[in-house]
């Protein structure tokens, strides 16, 4: 041996590489090399005259196919369109994403982003990674989710484990090595598991969002895990601050390999700000994903069976006295906005029953404290202005509003009246997966009210909904929030109808 | 070179078991998972790029493996030849390969920064190779790594990377003739540093 041989031999000796295989990518992996040989059995020539050969079977036990000659040409004739057919790719377009997503019985998600350990500068800045599972169909999820600690030990990573198995949430305290229960209604299950999935489409929306595909541009092709994807790069920027995207996207199956973010504030760096690693969808869920167990060592702090009922919580802003509170939203196929919501002045109790005995659907919205008259849809070109300091983030919201409300229906729960208004645009609205929020346009009543401040509100939880997920979602949270279930009269066909009839009259006035 | 203890079944009769079983597939998969990755990782020094090149080889083992024939070495060095090849294309591209070196300038400027607050440099001595690899080509890199990590005979290597013997080796002189300016200064002060230990 040579004494550079020995030499260099006697370095790498020392060099500990990271090398251990995650059994994650490996079982994922696996997965995906299974799936591969099926479809390639699928594809081989032989199932192919097979598949048609069965379907020419089934021509020729018809009647009006008498002769074999007519059976043999029939079933070539399938042969040959099943084959044309078979290799005629489908094109999706990043906009499909979104309702690819929706549409899936399980989706599985990997990120990555950053997160200040500070309150001043962008550079204390840490990575955090996080994993989830969803199973839309069962309302099952587990999901990984990091955060920064703040009071004692601030700026340490803590990682949560949530798993919901579709009737129970448990919460994995790594800190104390314990876990609590909550028991979910089935429809908080099923919400709770849609949910997650929106928020991550509204974290991603700028990137996929409608419009948003015809900003990037495709500069390369690159494999990942053996899969072909287009890469494509964007860029939008407003008086120095941006927003920058590489995307990895497969045009053939509408998937998503990868995606990079990069912001940069007005007088800033860009600075990568989150990134997906993997996002998958209808593929097999880890055996136990989501088992409601402890883990071995840890300690309960309650039981399934004895765990309290989670209620439904608002959020919103108080103002002195006057609080406003509003519940997740559900967006409509023409752009109008179903919001829950109510306010009172605490000084003075719940409102009285008289204020919302008049209202009619369609009507005006009744006078609460503080009335949300009208809705400002935010997209990420806004959200840009706002970091560009162009428009002021905290800054009153435009009036008059681009979205008008109008009554819908109320609900009643422990003696609680919850108003649910419908907001119509004005105009053209944006379309759904391009809005990253709605600030709330309120007013206080009565007008002549002395207040000192003003309140600040924006819609934290939206949700696309059509004909097919209208009951389950919108009627669903009507009944939650209601000692007698979801109004009869409120259906996706009325709201849609009502929603043309407000728009008429505004087009009108 | 056999993977730990003789299996009961072998890759030869798992490939002819492949062509019609998944679970043939499943398993030859499950036998050269970990030494492809951990070659991947050495070549690469990056896990998440060597994830993507192990799964492109495994792909293509699927994809080929009907037409496959051979014994268990012979799959262990194809595996082995579609990974170098996989990791030489992702490293060729130019722009990617002058990243890859700024990032490991900084990842040993990083490591050089915190080997001062503690008494383990194991971070310094994996940037400094892997900076002093990458100043290879990529057809070295592979026969330096195949030959010092995975500590396999020339006539192995010589099988991956499409060559003889002879010829890999006066390759391999030459890399090391090219590592040593790199690394010289640091192996002999490790050697100052082990004398003066004792």
């Amino acid at each position: 041996m040579s004494e550079d041989e020995r030499r260099v031999r006697e370095f790498i000796r020392q060099v500990r590489f990271d090398d251990e295989p995650d059994p994650r990518h490996r079982d994922r992996l696996q997965q995906r090399l299974v799936q591969a040989l099926d479809r390639r059995r699928e594809r081989s020539p032989a199932a192919v005259a097979i598949r048609a050969l069965r379907k020419g079977a089934r021509i020729m036990n018809r009647n009006y196919v008498k002769y074999p000659a007519a059976a043999a040409a029939a079933a070539l004739a399938v042969a040959i369109v099943l084959l044309i057919n078979g290799t005629a790719p489908k094109a999706y377009a990043m906009s499909d994403v979104p309702q690819l997503l929706r549409g899936a019985k399980t989706v599985h998600l990997r990120s990555w982003y950053y997160q200040q350990t500070t309150p001043s500068g962008d550079r204390d800045r840490v990575k955090l990674t996080a994993e989830a599972w969803f199973d839309l169909d069962k309302g099952r999820y587990r999901k990984i989710v990091p955060s920064v600690a703040d009071g004692e030990g601030a700026g340490s990573v803590k990682q949560q484990v949530v798993v919901c198995d579709g009737r129970v949430v448990m919460t994995v305290d790594h800190a104390d090595k314990s876990v609590s229960y909550e028991k979910l209604t089935p429809f908080q299950a099923r919400y709770q598991t849609r949910a997650g999935v929106e928020q991550f489409l509204r974290r991603i929306g700028h990137a996929f969002g409608p419009g948003q595909g015809d900003l990037q541009t495709k500069v390369a092709q690159e494999t990942i895990e053996g899969k072909q994807y287009d890469v494509y790069v964007g860029e939008m920027t407003r008086g120095g601050a941006g927003i920058r995207f590489r995307t990895w996207f497969a045009p053939a199956t509408g998937d998503i390999g990868r995606l990079i973010v990069w912001t940069r504030q007005a007088k800033g760096d860009w600075l990568e700000y989150m990134g997906l690693d993997s996002v998958e969808r209808d593929v097999p869920l880890p055996r136990g994903a989501f088992g409601i167990e402890p883990p071995a060592g840890y300690t309960r702090r309650n039981t399934p069976e004895t765990a309290p009922v989670r209620t439904l919580k608002p959020s919103g802003a108080q103002l002195g006295q006057l609080r406003l509170a509003t519940f997740p939203s559900f967006v409509m196929p023409d752009g109008s906005v179903i919001v829950c919501w109510y306010s009172e002045d605490l000084t003075a109790g719940p409102p009285r029953p008289e204020v919302f005995r008049s209202l009619k659907p369609g009507g005006p919205l009744p006078e609460l404290p503080i009335v949300i008259r009208g809705l400002e849809p935010i997209t990420v070109g806004k959200l840009l202005d706002y970091m560009a300091g162009i428009v002021a983030a905290t800054g009153p919201a435009v009036k008059p509003p681009q979205y008008v409300g109008r009554h819908l229906a109320t609900t009643t729960r422990g003696g609680r009246v919850h108003e649910w208004s419908l907001y119509v645009p004005v105009s053209a609205a944006p379309p759904r997966d391009a809005i990253s929020t709605y600030r709330c346009v309120h007013e206080f009543t009565p007008r002549d009210r002395r207040v000192g401040g003003t309140i600040h509100v924006a819609l934290d939880m939206l949700m696309p909904v059509g004909a097919e997920d209208f009951d389950p979602f919108v009627r669903g949270q009507m009944a939650e929030l209601s000692d007698t279930g979801a109004p009869k009269d409120v259906t996706f066909e009325s709201v849609v109808k009502l929603s043309k009839t407000i728009r008429a009259t505004l087009e009108g006035e | 070179m056999k993977l730990g203890s003789e299996p009961a079944v072998t890759d030869e009769q798992l490939i002819a078991g492949a062509r019609n079983d998944s679970a043939a597939v499943a398993e030859l998969y499950r036998r050269h998972y970990g030494p492809v990755f951990r070659y991947c990782v050495h070549r690469l020094f990056d896990r998440s790029v060597a994830e993507d090149v192990t799964s492109t080889v495994f792909l293509k083992m699927v994809e080929n493996v009907d037409r496959f024939r051979g014994d268990d070495e012979d799959l262990r060095r194809w595996l082995f030849t579609v990974a170098t090849n996989a990791a030489n294309a992702y490293l060729r591209k130019r722009a990617r390969r002058k990243r890859l070196l700024e990032a490991a300038a900084r990842d040993l400027a990083a490591a050089r920064s915190q080997a001062g607050h503690g008494p383990d440099d194991g971070a310094e001595r994996t940037a400094e190779l892997q900076r002093a690899v990458w100043t290879l080509k990529p057809r070295d890199q592979a026969i330096i790594v195949l030959r010092f990590v995975e500590d396999m005979k020339l006539s192995e290597i010589a099988g991956i990377v499409g060559s003889s013997p002879s010829a890999v080796q006066k390759r391999l002189s030459r890399a090391l003739g090219r590592l040593r300016a790199w690394l010289g200064g640091r192996t002999r002060s490790n050697a100052r540093k082990e004398a003066g230990d004792v």
